[in-house]
């Protein structure tokens, strides 16, 4: 029996029972759906999520490490070792450069309490210092300007072109990058002293470079040499930081190379430090994504599996109403795997339409959902919120060539069942059935 | 077995039916030569064997004991395929109901034997166009069983066990759900074949239609009644 022969004889088998073929068919269409319209869910979710988090972070690699005392006092106690444990003091930074392993270690100081102004203009961004000799390390590079980080200078992050504000005319005025390279920027401090009398101090910083961006917090900040923070610190507070004792409140790593990151970031976690990299974090959030899709699927398949016993009695009821067909089949010739083959044909049929067709519905049904939420964004005027998703579903091109196949899978199992009753009936006994 | 003309010889078969303690014993002990292309009645009560033994002929059930030699090929010692091959290839069956797929046309149930022997689509056409203008219905290709009188489906029937060219030809009471004068044309037809060539054994109650067999055999519980009686040579 020929391939083709084989094929037709399905189809016509299907177009002439084709009410109870389209009834079991029916299932395999709702679980097919399901499945596609779950998942697409699940990939939509992960992608706008996705996208969030990308615009959050910055360098994939970078870890960020931050005292164990801090992440203890957020997490009240327990975890991150104790007492002097995983404190960002000077040595352990040295220890950190002198790793083979490591690129970049800079602490990073922020300044709470300074306003940055330029000629009549507020810029809101935040001064962070940085350790000048690291900044190559680091990977940054300059869209305009010098990377360097000498004295009495300043880097821009990208974002900061866009955060100056005319305080007169409560509007923000954005420059282009080369407009600002040379231009002084002047940081005002305040403390208040013992007696209550109010202090200021300026220094003025000379913008040698604008950075390009990297996406995630430093594209808002404005870098300083460390040295000119720590001693505005010490001004603020009005004491003498010891690092070697009290360490940093924060720090970057920058490994060599990213696989690295995870090894160095286990090193550090077990020393009492909490560290992470972007990459790290990205991948625990695969990791939970691949869960709530696994869990999606499975709902789907579910349905799918329950369309699968269905086709099976479909099936097995037509093998009763097909009796005297098979019967003839045999005694025309037709061998046991023949006639095994016609009923698994007509069982994978099924579920190969049953999946086509709910592979279209799915996608219909994840247009439209996309079609309302775009709808929903435009009615909250939340369209245009930067980071926002614009579509709440999301079909990888796998998705349907999958759901068609396992469609077609669950068919062909279900169909094996009533396809080996049909292939062992006695030729003798089946002709006689009424 | 010297004798060149030699085509079927069955020996010793039995068949029996077990029903939980009892064995119903439906062929016992049954002999039977036949000769290239010759034509056989095969009479007696209902319930005496004959169609068991044309099922067994015919492959399409096995004997619980004896053996049957086609042209010297035993078919009671080949396995399950072979045993299909044989039925497809060299039996043709002709039964009291026609059988007919109700759903296909008078074409497509005359050409549904050559799916299984693997003859493409436009080769099937055209022999089972060929067929059924043999058996006088080329005008009736189209029309579903339904369509047809009795004698109409019995020769659609008949047309479709010659599809792959068959020896032997082996009916089953062919005129049973007829009336005598569609029953006399298709038993025109069958002498037909008997002359073309064909190997026939027809099973049947009425004497008219044994009368033009060249050996008539009666049986009754499984066995022989009589000799073989030879009636033209
Ligand atoms: N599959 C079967 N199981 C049990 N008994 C059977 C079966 N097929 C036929 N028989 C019995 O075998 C006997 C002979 O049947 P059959 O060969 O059909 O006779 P005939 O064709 O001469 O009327 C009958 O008694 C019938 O009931
Ligand atoms: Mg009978």
């Amino acid at each position: 029996m020929k391939t083709r022969d084989l094929l037709r004889l399905v189809l016509e088998n299907l177009n002439r029972l084709r009410f109870r073929a389209a009834f079991s068919a029916v299932g395999v269409v709702i679980g097919t759906t399901a499945v596609v319209v779950l998942i697409a869910l699940g990939m939509g979710l992960y992608e706008s999520s996705m996208a969030s988090v990308s615009a959050s972070v910055g360098s994939m690699n970078e870890i960020t490490v931050l005292p164990g005392a801090t992440i203890r006092a957020l997490a009240g106690s327990s975890g991150f070792g104790a007492g002097n444990e995983g404190v960002i003091h000077l040595a352990f930074l040295e220890e950190m450069r002198r790793r083979p392993d490591v690129l970049a270690v800079t602490p990073r100081v922020s300044l709470t309490s300074g306003a940055l102004t330029m000629r009549q203009l507020l810029l809101s961004a935040n001064p962070v210092g940085v350790d000048p000799a690291s900044i190559r390390g680091m990977g940054w590079t300059v869209q305009k300007g010098a990377l360097t980080l000498g004295r009495g200078s300043a880097l821009l992050g990208s974002k900061t072109l866009e955060s100056f504000v005319d305080p007169r005319r409560h509007e923000t005025v954005a420059f282009p990058a080369e407009d600002l390279i040379g231009q002084s920027l002047t940081l005002t401090v305040t403390r208040i002293t013992d007696e209550g009398k109010e202090q200021t101090r300026t220094v003025r910083l000379r913008i040698a470079g604008v950075l390009t961006e990297r996406g995630g917090q430093d594209d808002y900040a404005f870098f300083l040499p460390l040295s000119e923070a720590e001693s505005l610190n010490q001004w603020v507070s009005g004491r003498q930081i010891n690092r070697a004792r009290e360490g940093y409140e924060q720090a970057s790593i920058v490994p060599r190379s990213s696989e690295e990151s995870l090894a160095i970031e286990t090193q550090l976690l077990t020393r009492g430090f909490y560290a992470i990299s972007a990459g790290t974090y990205i991948k625990a959030f695969n990791m939970i994504f691949l869960m709530i899709q696994a869990v999606l699927g499975g709902v789907g398949g579910i349905a799918l599996l329950v369309a699968g016993v269905g086709i099976a009695n479909t099936l097995t009821m037509a093998i009763y109403e097909r009796t005297r067909e098979i019967g003839l089949m045999k005694a025309l010739g037709a061998s046991n795997r023949a006639v095994m083959f016609i009923f698994l044909g007509e069982a994978g049929a099924i579920g190969f339409l049953g999946g086509l067709g709910g592979v279209l519905l799915g996608l219909l049904l994840s247009g439209a959902a996309n079609i309302l939420y775009g709808l929903y964004l435009q009615s909250q005027g939340a369209a245009s919120a930067p980071g926002a998703a614009t579509s709440i579903t999301a079909v990888p091109l796998w998705l349907p060539i999958a759901a068609v196949l396992f469609a077609t899978v669950v068919g062909v199992l279900s169909g094996l069942y009533p396809a080996q009753r049909a292939a062992r009936l006695e030729p003798v006994v089946a002709l006689k059935y009424e | 077995m010297s004798d060149p003309a030699l085509f079927l010889q069955a020996v010793g078969l039995h068949k029996e039916y077990r029903q939980g303690q009892k064995a119903l014993e439906v062929l016992r002990d049954v002999d039977l030569t036949i000769r290239r292309g010759e034509f056989i009645a095969v009479m007696g009560p209902s319930g005496s064997g004959k169609s068991t033994l044309l099922h067994v002929l015919g492959g399409l059930d096995r004997p619980t004991s004896g053996t049957i030699t086609v042209e010297g090929e035993e078919i009671t010692a080949l396995d399950q395929d072979a045993l299909c091959r044989y039925r497809r290839e060299r039996v043709g069956f002709i039964f009291q109901s026609f059988q007919l797929l109700s759903t296909m046309s008078a074409r497509d149930n005359v050409a549904f034997p050559m799916v299984f022997t693997g003859v493409g689509r436009r080769d099937r056409t055209a022999r089972a166009d060929k067929l059924l203008a043999e058996v006088g219905l080329a005008e009736r290709a189209h029309h579903k069983p339904s369509e047809l009188s009795g004698g109409e489906q019995q020769r659609v029937a008949i047309a479709r066990s010659l599809a792959n060219s068959p020896d032997l030809l082996l009916a089953d009471e062919p005129t049973g759900n007829l009336d005598s004068a569609t029953g006399s044309e298709v038993m025109a037809l069958l002498q037909r074949l008997h002359r073309d060539g064909r190997t026939l054994i027809v099973v049947t109650h009425d004497a008219r239609i044994a009368r033009h067999a060249q050996r008539v055999l009666r049986m009754l519980d499984g066995r022989w009644t009589t000799r073989t009686t030879e009636k033209k040579s």
